[in-house]
């Protein structure tokens, strides 16, 4: 018997392929241009998104009695995150939905517990971690003090760039971290994740206070770690 | 007991909390109204943030008894947050002049997230004679920042100033910086402006002034 809600939590294309599968073998429809298989991505998942996926959602499906609504976000507002809890706890007859977000940490635990996991994410460390890793000390600093500058910026286009940035950032040192945690087992490792995994959720607040955050991460952060 | 912010590399800067020192020992008032205005210039090594906006301080502190006192302290103008700390606090003079304190408070920023941490200080003041006063302290964090710190210092009177010079280590965020403070009073009234300077080296460098004046 199917669930009506899921979640993958990892890279977002390869969760999207994971989903139009689900799609494809469990509910019976096809990828191309299928009206009744809807993917939205999204930067930031705001409240507005919510409404409108909700308001989608309500609608019957086009080609048969099932359709499912795949929305793969790099960020979740709490708000918006509050906003979904209704749907994803009972969506109306014959709706799947399908969450994509890079790590289950983000998700609320009220949210999360209305959904089963739809596969588990491969590890994958972002871009933005390889660079930062592949820096000398004092040009991390200069890295970070240029993403933190961007996040301040006056066009909010440019500015919620540079969170999802920041975002991706810790997720990546996060993943690497771990990496290579699971080889060694070194406390520095461990206290790290700690850390991170506390201050990810946190990552998705509106005004989350990303200086407090790269500051202590950033001093903490394991010496040998680099790429 | 000493100020010391969940940043450590901060923590030789905060000259503003000479006021609530001052405010812990005035224990004939109640309630004590303090506030600062700061400013830092931090050259980190590790840190990354350069910090060099002003920051404003406000501390209500109320006496509950001779040993005991609660205190809010607010502070807003730098990490683009607001920082609230609430926080119980224990001072007790032995006969020998030997002090004792603690502290548990929880740090909170109303503006920015749901972070609450939590911090448990303990200390030790013991005078070594001819006007020099040494410190010990530790400091604890928890949720989501958690580190330790630890200093020791030695103070004394230089006519109205107090000096300060000291030590401290977190080893977590692998700071180990010497710092230095000069707080001095202006005027002879009952509620000087207290003007502080301070300075560290050793985790990155750094200086910072402030004023502080309590108003109640």
């Amino acid at each position: 018997m199917s669930h009506h809600a899921y979640f993958y939590a990892g890279e977002r294309e390869a969760g999207i392929a994971k989903a139009t599968d689900y799609a494809h073998d469990v509910m019976g429809l096809s990828s191309g241009n299928n009206p009744d298989l809807i993917i939205f991505r999204y930067g930031l998942f705001s409240v507005d998104d919510a409404r409108r996926v909700i308001r989608l959602a309500d609608q019957r499906a086009v080609g048969g009695d099932a359709k499912v609504l795949v929305l793969a976000a790099e960020r979740l507002f709490h708000e918006a995150q509050n906003a979904l809890l209704k749907l994803f706890e009972e969506p109306p007859p014959g709706t799947t939905l399908i969450l994509i977000v890079p790590s289950a940490g983000i998700l609320l635990k009220t949210l999360r517990s209305r959904m089963l996991p739809l596969a588990h994410g491969t590890m994958h460390i972002s871009s933005e971690a390889e660079q930062y890793l592949s820096l000398k000390a004092s040009e991390r600093e200069k890295y970070i003090s240029k993403l933190l500058d961007r996040t301040k910026s006056d066009k909010d286009e440019e500015k919620q760039t540079a969170r999802g940035e920041a975002l991706r950032l810790v997720e990546g040192l996060t993943t690497a971290v771990y990496e290579q945690w699971s080889k060694t087992g070194a406390i520095e490792y461990q206290e790290f994740l700690r850390d991170a995994t506390r201050l990810i959720p946190v990552l998705h607040e509106r005004s989350a206070p990303l200086k407090l955050i790269f500051e202590h991460l950033s001093l903490i952060i394991p010496k040998d770690l680099v790429r | 007991m000493k100020k010391v912010l969940l940043f450590s590399s901060l923590a030789p800067l905060l000259v503003p909390l000479a006021a609530r020192a001052e405010g812990e020992t005035d224990r004939p008032a109640t309630v004590v109204v303090e506030g600062s205005v700061a400013t830092n210039y931090i050259f980190p090594k590790q840190a990354i943030v350069v910090s060099r906006n002003p920051v404003v301080n406000a501390t209500v502190t109320w006496n509950q008894s001779t040993d005991f006192s609660g205190y809010v302290w607010g502070q807003i103008g730098d990490y683009d947050a607001v920082e609230v700390d609430v926080g119980e606090s224990f001072s007790h003079t032995l006969a020998n002049g030997v002090n004792v304190h603690s502290e548990a408070a929880i740090y909170l920023y109303p503006n920015g997230s749901s972070i609450p941490v939590g911090t448990v200080a303990v200390g030790v003041s013991v005078p070594l004679g001819h006007g020099f006063i040494a410190s010990a302290d530790a400091q604890v964090y928890r949720g989501g920042f958690d580190s330790e710190f630890y200093s020791v210092d030695v103070s004394h009177a230089v006519g109205v100033a107090t000096v300060t010079i000291g030590h401290a280590w977190n080893p977590r965020q692998r700071l180990e910086p010497t710092y230095a403070m000069v707080s001095v009073p202006l005027g002879h009234s009952e509620r000087p402006v207290t003007i502080g300077f301070s300075g560290f080296i050793g985790a990155g460098h750094g200086f910072g002034v402030s004023a502080s004046r309590r108003f109640w």
